[in-house]
């Protein structure tokens, strides 16, 4: 008897239960043993009463080497050693569980109400943050829906206020005019002109601060007037938009491919 | 003392036991006996299937600026069964959806009804102030409305979207497939506040894909202000222009007059609302002559040198053809062309022969469709040879008793300006970002044949040619004038007083980059393809080709205005 089924037994007088000899033989080997007289033990108060079977006990074995008769010319039969499948052995082992010393003493102790309130409000804890989870996702879905919502309402918003039709008219309204068509040509490349374009991409024309004055020179020269007196530009270097900056004024124009050169006029 | 106590402990414990057996029992009861009604209430207040609309692919130009988006909206309706007093609603609601209260309150007053529209696709911006007045029985259903961002730009080619988000004409018609996408559906479960406490997609949203055009919106914007500078001279029935890289067959610009505004083509009457470049078929005139000459030229019949003794009048069966300009005498073929002969097409046309001639025809694209991806495209009509009458080789060579559409005299004058390759012309350049396939050409003229007849065409342009008067300078310009009296259906025949002016013209001319159709229909005082048409023509090319970035053949003269 296991040392607490002993205190119980002791303690209260209850028969601890146990497992059948035959289960316990299942689970530690799984031995296929002879049959032998079967044996109950019963008794209250740690008193024992063994009733052994009539059925004729099995020869034991004599000790001494097992190749003694063997040797002498007599051949024996030894029981065969047999492994069961996993799966019953798992079953026969989870049917013990409730009956092991470890899980008695965890189960009889204080520690198990612990144990089991930690279990019980780490249970709802997870619930709960999992409905917040939902929530929260349930709400940032429903923000980025709105936020779509805006976005594409600013979009039809920004694709209106660039309609050409609306910039013409702004402009017409500051006193701008569309060139001729057949005014409309480009300038030669040359290094002039690319740096005037790179001078007016820095903004560097109307701010004194910035602008670069050239050796030998009292006042810097206006280097967007120096391109053009001289110069050209190639079309690699060249955005719409810097075509377009230097076309305000109708001398200036758009260039074709960079193999042409020629200026408006 | 103590017996005390433990009655009372007992009491409580009484009392506790009976509480909970009342509230047992209440459970018991919601659980079984309410269960039903209860689980409708909780499907139909917490739980909820709302449609996510798609978002419609947006339209844009080559370059990307947007001709037609969609804007969020919303459909507002209303329970009047949920709505205590209709007359108060409909003074709060009525100025925000802009609907009268009147007519709101005739909608809420009818309380027989749980559904009723109050305004549908009404701008999200306004319903937020809607939104914000939380009225009882007011319900706002996610939609979105299409807007066109350049108002009057392409609107007879982009078309139009109906209430429902379907495409119902020109390129959102063609295209609907690709652009509505398809709409989501989500399952969202609300705690007791109308928090979403569960969200599932039963089914994913799909938005549309974004449709890249091969348009460019300036091109298309100066062939419009030119055909509005047509329509205010000439005041023509009707006007259409078309640009196209003849290259590869790129439509850059598709413009028709009147001008319609995109964001209102109901206010339109159906006439305006139609794409005349694709839809509008027309006797061509003498812009076809070129097919006639280029097949005889591929025949071998005549080359550009061979010299016609032109007499002023030329008799087909019944039919006697004289020239528009009085007789031409002695003429070789690149003349017949460049003074625009009928005499000496026709004369080319019989040495042909029907069969041939017919064959000639087809080949370059006429009497079908292109293949353009535009809807409705007409097929325009070409008589089979069986149908020909005695004097349908007196006509057809010169472009009457057939009928095109000005794309396929785009697609027609593009073979002959690209080296003989006829390619279906192209307007989606991009799905998503991803290049479309582009149509394969096939041959149909040899390149020499091809560049013999461009070079008849610079004559038309040239001193004595019908459209001499047309220049730009620096580039060399080619083309054909044509001027096409329309059959008269009421007295038969043609009448003398409705007439169709044309003008094709590609520059540069040896190595052409730009092509322009201008057709107008029924011009009003002048009916002269030259003096009506080929002006416009050279309006939008001064504009195209520097815009386009396309070498002068000569700097020279652009410098010195020549």
């Amino acid at each position: 008897m296991s040392p607490p089924a002993a205190t119980a037994a002791g303690r209260g007088g209850k028969t601890a239960k146990r497992s059948s000899p035959k289960k316990r033989a299942a689970v530690k080997g799984g031995l296929a043993k002879p049959p032998r007289a079967s044996s109950r033990v019963s008794g209250r108060n740690g008193a024992r009463t063994v009733r052994r079977s009539a059925a004729p006990r099995a020869a034991r074995r004599v000790s001494g080497p097992s190749g003694g008769r063997a040797a002498a010319g007599v051949a024996v039969a030894l029981p065969r050693t047999q492994v069961a499948p996993l799966g019953p052995r798992l079953v026969a082992f989870a049917s013990t569980l409730p009956d092991r010393s470890v899980v008695e003493r965890m189960v009889r102790g204080r520690v198990w109400i612990g144990v089991l309130a930690f279990l019980l409000i780490g249970l709802v804890a997870m619930q709960v943050s999992l409905l917040k989870l939902n929530a929260g996702i349930g709400s940032a879905v429903e923000r980025s829906s709105a936020l779509e919502r805006a976005n594409g309402a600013l979009r039809a918003q920004v694709s209106q206020l660039e309609s050409g039709e609306r910039i013409q008219a702004g402009a017409a309204a500051l006193g701008m005019v569309m060139p001729p068509a057949g005014q409309i040509s480009y300038l030669r490349s040359g290094a002039d002109v690319d740096g005037a374009v790179a001078a007016l991409r820095e903004g560097r024309f109307n701010d004194s601060a910035h602008a670069i004055p050239l050796p030998g020179a009292d006042d810097p020269p206006d280097p967007l007037a120096a391109a053009l007196a001289g110069g050209g530009m190639t079309e690699e270097g060249v955005t719409e938009e810097d075509a377009a900056a230097g076309e305000t004024s109708e001398e200036a124009g758009a260039g074709a491919e960079g193999e042409t050169s020629t200026d408006g006029e | 003392m103590g017996s005390l106590i433990e009655r009372r402990i007992s009491l409580l414990t009484v009392v506790f036991f009976a509480l909970l057996a009342l509230a047992g029992l209440r459970a018991a009861w919601l659980g079984t006996v309410s269960s039903g009604k209860l689980k409708q209430a909780a499907v139909s207040q917490q739980v909820a299937t709302v449609e996510v609309p798609a978002r419609r692919g947006t339209i844009t130009d080559r370059h990307g600026v947007e001709l037609a988006v969609s804007e969020p909206a919303d459909d507002v309706a209303a329970n009047p069964m949920l709505i205590d007093d209709p007359v108060r609603v409909a003074n709060r609601v009525g100025p925000i959806v802009g609907v009268p209260a009147k007519e709101m309150l005739e909608k809420l007053a009818d309380r027989d009804r749980g559904f009723v529209y109050l305004k549908r696709l009404v701008p999200a911006a306004r319903t937020r102030r809607l939104e914000k007045l939380d009225i009882e029985g007011i319900d706002l259903i996610p939609s979105s409305r299409r807007i066109y961002p350049q108002k009057f730009l392409a609107s007879q080619l982009l078309g139009s979207v109906g209430i429902d988000g379907d495409g119902l004409g020109g390129l959102e018609y063609a295209h609907d497939k690709l652009l509505r996408g398809r709409s989501g559906e989500r399952r969202i479960v609300r705690d007791a506040l109308g928090e979403a406490i569960s969200l599932r997609d039963e089914r994913a949203m799909r938005a549309g894909r974004n449709v890249s055009l091969t348009l460019d919106a300036a091109i298309q914007d100066r062939a419009e202000k030119v055909l509005g500078e047509v329509g205010a001279a000439f005041s023509p029935k009707g006007a259409t222009a078309i640009v196209m890289d003849p290259r590869s067959g790129e439509l850059l610009a598709v413009a028709n007059w009147p001008r319609v505004d995109a964001n209102e083509t109901g206010k339109a009457p159906d006439y305006a609302r139609t794409d005349r470049a694709a839809q509008f078929a027309y006797e061509p005139g003498s812009t076809f002559k070129a097919f006639t000459v280029a097949g005889a030229l591929q025949e071998r019949l005549v080359t550009p040198r061979t010299v016609f003794h032109l007499p002023s009048t030329i008799q087909v069966a019944d039919r006697t053809i004289e020239e528009a300009h009085g007789g031409l005498g002695t003429l070789d073929t690149a003349g017949i062309l460049a003074k625009s002969s009928n005499v000496g097409t026709v004369t080319i046309g019989l040495q042909m022969g029907p069969q041939r001639f017919d064959r000639w025809v087809r080949r370059f694209g006429f009497g079908r469709e292109t293949g353009v991806d535009l809807p409705g495209e007409a097929s325009g009509i070409v008589p089979r040879p069986a149908e020909y009458s005695g004097s349908s080789m007196g006509n057809l060579p010169i472009g009457q008793g057939l009928a095109v559409t000005p794309l396929q005299m785009a697609t027609g004058y593009a073979a002959i300006a690209n080296g003989g390759i006829l390619r279906p012309a192209r307007i989606v350049k991009s799905l998503d970002g991803e290049a479309t396939e582009r149509p394969r050409g096939r041959r149909i003229v040899s390149a020499r044949v091809a560049g013999s007849v461009r070079q008849m065409l610079e004559g038309v342009l040239s001193a004595g040619g019908t459209a001499e008067e047309v220049s730009i300078p620096g580039y060399r310009l080619a083309g054909k004038t044509g001027t096409a009296q329309k059959p008269d259906p009421v007295n038969g025949g043609y009448s003398d007083t409705k007439y169709v002016a044309s003008f094709v013209g590609f520059a540069p001319a040896r190595a052409p980059r730009v092509l322009v159709v201008v057709m107008v229909d029924e011009p009003v005082g002048i009916h002269l393809g030259g003096a009506v048409a080929a002006p416009a023509v050279q309006r939008i090319l001064e504009f195209a080709l520097p815009y386009l970035r396309i070498a002068p053949d000569d700097p020279a003269a652009v410098a010195q205005g020549l």
